[in-house]
């Protein structure tokens, strides 16, 4: 329930930090997202979708200084008994089949050596920490368009419909509400030490 | 100052009524759709968005991924049907009696594996093609449905050893692949059932009850938005009806007042407008009544003057005529001068009483009006009448200083005018407004009445030397006169005539030379109830 985004698992754990030109590439694991629940959706051919947002702030700071964010969409095909993932992150955009769902939760739950885009150079030896948000099924755009689509117009299937000036406006009252995620983690690193 | 906050206060008043009503007409009406609204939409809410529907979605989506396990199970068993058929066709090696890989040559053989397949493809709908390979590749037997295999249709596979030495087909001799194919469209509408299931789950997660209140909101920010719409519309309706009432009520203010020259102007058709114009007309008749009324006072204040001028200057006639004839009577003396001057004298001071006996005589008609005792008649009669009764009229012309050469025309119109008349006291006007004529110099007088309008001209005109413009607006004020030997009563007793008459007297140079006087009177209608209003000589009207 949307609940879950107002009582997101708070974590801390260690982000591993290599740096490279400037930018660090973090790793750190967030397969706690994967419930029960995740895992049943992922197996009975549900598409799921996983989010992965990180900030990177200075130690005692709140405006962020960089900026990653790591997307998989997981499709289990029931034909071909394979999980199918669509992994978006600053590499790119990638296909992958993947057998197992061990390979899946790897996959989709492991940040690994992940580019982080810095908005300022860090300054030598800052002491930065990393903000990370994982979700499942987080309301994206494409979402909120098919439930303005649905509220507008519920006569029409939630994928097909398409609206007209009541769809629009709408929407202006529709869309500030639908924000939360079927599930959520935040994970607050450990301080790192830009060199 | 007192009429600003009239006005100013008229129009809050009017202007706060309209938008009100407009208020209220388009409020109680939205606000009950409002409130029926969102009851409907709670219900619909609570029925549409709970646990029962999601878990319903669930089970169709749970039902099409049980559809295809069941359909692969399916696959898997005709596989191994068809593998187990096709098993029992496999040639034995003669020596040891295992199963090997029929030779090339061995058509028969492959004729019956192929006759084999064939007939799985015949039964099984979803069967596209079956072959059999040899460990190393080669194709045994191959047989296919070309119209299964299309791109709208997706295939499985399933491989099977023959015989069935282990599950491991690469330990077997022969292999069979049987490829099986359902259509696509059944995987997209599992993806769809799912992504309604998504969707549903989402809003209820999202707590969408709450985000469709947002339509309910939605409409709150356009009611105040048709509202003020509404007011507005409202507003400038009734302001520009209150901007004409207030100028009427200036206009109203003004004519309390006293003046009766003020008018407002209408520019446009609707009733505010035909207020104006009837405001106008009001006003218009006002002021015409008030000069008819100052007219009348003023001619009654000159007829009692002449009353009482002709009763003091009467009385003393007869004893000074009397006492004068007595004296020239009664001389009995030898002066024959004093004689002649004493006749002389008598025949004087009879004369001067005979003139001042004229003079009472026209004081005391002008004071004596009779009231008019209107009836119905024919203008244009009654000017023929008195075309044929004209004997008065010509010894009139003749009996002033001796103009007997006068010519009085009168029009032998024949269509009727009709209109109320005291035909005596009309005689009398036009008496005097002929007389009037050949005393200014006339040698040709008309008379004529004509229909105009609502009027009816009883017009007298001559070829004198007409009335200078200066004299024109006094030529009716009684003992005016431009004549030396001229009373100043006949025009004056015309008028007091035509507005007894419900009517008016006009003045206008005639073209060609002399003098134009015009009698309106109000032409009766049969089917009018009631006298009609005063009518005026106006140019303009004429039709």
């Amino acid at each position: 329930m949307g609940s879950d985004a107002g009582h997101a698992q708070q974590l801390t754990r260690a982000v591993q930090t290599a740096w490279l030109r400037g930018e660090p590439r973090v790793s750190f694991t967030y397969r706690d997202l994967f419930d029960g629940e995740t895992i049943g959706r992922i197996q009975s051919g549900l598409q799921v979708t996983v989010v992965m947002r990180a900030w990177v702030y200075p130690e005692t700071g709140r405006e962020p200084v960089g900026f990653v964010a790591r997307s998989c969409r997981i499709a289990y095909d029931l034909w071909d008994e394979n999980y199918r993932v669509e992994v978006l992150d600053p590499a790119g955009l990638r296909n992958v089949a993947l057998g197992s769902l061990e390979g899946v939760l790897a996959q989709c739950g492991t940040a690994g050596a992940l580019p982080v885009r810095m908005f300022r150079p860090p300054r030598q030896a800052e002491r930065l920490r990393v903000s990370a948000t994982a979700e499942v099924d987080p309301v994206t755009p494409d979402m909120v368009a098919r439930i303005q689509r649905w509220v507008a117009n519920p006569g029409e299937t939630a994928a097909d419909g398409h609206g007209g000036f009541f769809d629009a406006f709408v929407a202006l009252f529709v869309s500030p509400n639908v924000t939360d995620a079927a599930r959520t983690i935040r994970i607050e690193s450990t301080p790192i030490v830009a060199p | 100052m007192t009429t600003r906050k009239r006005g100013l206060r008229l129009r809050i008043r009017f202007e706060a009524k309209v938008v009100l009503a407009v208020v209220i007409v388009a409020l109680v009406p939205v606000v009950a759709m409002l409130a029926l609204g969102q009851a409907f939409l709670t219900t619909a809410i609570s029925q549409g968005l709970n646990t029962g529907i999601e878990r319903d979605l669930a089970r169709g989506f749970t039902a099409r991924r049980e559809l295809f396990e069941t359909v692969k199970a399916l696959f898997r068993r005709h596989a191994d049907v068809i593998a187990r058929d096709a098993a029992a066709l496999v040639p034995r090696d003669d020596v040891r009696g295992e199963p090997r890989v029929p030779a090339a040559d061995e058509r028969e053989q492959r004729q019956a594996f192929v006759a084999l397949l064939e007939r799985q493809l015949d039964g099984i709908d979803a069967l596209a093609r079956v072959q059999i390979l040899a460990h190393d590749g080669r194709v045994i037997a191959d047989a296919s449905r070309s119209a299964r295999l299309g791109t709208d249709r997706r295939t499985r596979t399933e491989r099977r050893a023959l015989p069935n030495v282990g599950s491991d087909p690469a330990q077997a001799p022969l292999v069979l692949v049987a490829t099986f194919s359902i259509e696509w469209e059944r995987f997209r509408e599992f993806e769809r059932a799912g992504q309604r299931l998504r969707v549903y789950s989402v809003m209820r997660r999202s707590q969408v009850a709450a985000t469709l209140v947002g339509v309910l909101k939605a409409q709150v920010v356009l009611l105040p938005i048709a509202l003020v719409a509404s007011v507005l519309l409202a507003w400038a309706v009734a302001r520009n009806v209150t901007r004409r009432v207030k100028l009427l009520s200036l206009a109203t203010a003004r004519v309390g007042q006293g003046d009766l020259s003020v008018r407002v102007r209408p520019r446009g058709l609707d009733e505010v407008d035909d207020l104006m114009q009837a405001f106008n007309a009001m006003v218009e008749d006002m002021q015409i009544s008030r000069s008819r009324i100052e007219y009348l006072q003023r001619i009654g204040a000159w007829q009692e003057f002449a009353r009482r001028l002709a009763h003091e200057i009467k009385n003393p006639l007869t004893p000074i005529q009397l006492a004068v004839q007595e004296v020239a009577k009664k001389y009995r003396g030898d002066d024959a001068a004093f004689a002649k001057t004493l006749d002389a004298a008598r025949e004087v001071v009879e004369e001067e009483i005979a003139t001042l006996r004229r003079l009472v005589d026209a004081f005391s008609n002008f004071a004596r009006l009779p009231d008019v005792k209107p009836a119905l008649g024919d203008l244009a009669e009654f000017v023929r009448d008195a075309g044929e009764n004209r004997a008065f009229l010509d010894e009139a012309a003749a009996g002033i200083d001796g103009r007997a050469e006068v010519a009085v025309h009168f029009d032998e119109r024949r269509s009727p005018i009709p209109v109320e008349i005291d035909r005596m006291l009309l005689r009398r006007a036009l008496d005097n407004l002929v007389r009037n004529a050949i005393e200014a110099g006339a040698k040709n007088v008309w008379v004529r009445a004509e229909a105009h309008a609502e009027q009816a001209w009883l017009v007298v005109e001559d070829d004198g030397p007409g009335v200078p413009e200066s004299a024109r607006s006094r030529v009716f004020d009684p003992y005016f006169t431009t004549k030396s030997d001229g009373t100043g009563l006949g025009l004056a007793i015309v008028r007091k005539l035509a507005f007894d008459h419900h009517g008016d007297v006009g003045l206008e140079a005639r073209p060609g030379g002399g003098a134009r006087f015009v009698v309106t009177l109000p032409i009766a209608a049969p089917d009018r109830p009631t006298r009609p209003s005063f009518v005026t000589f106006d140019r303009s009207r004429r039709a």
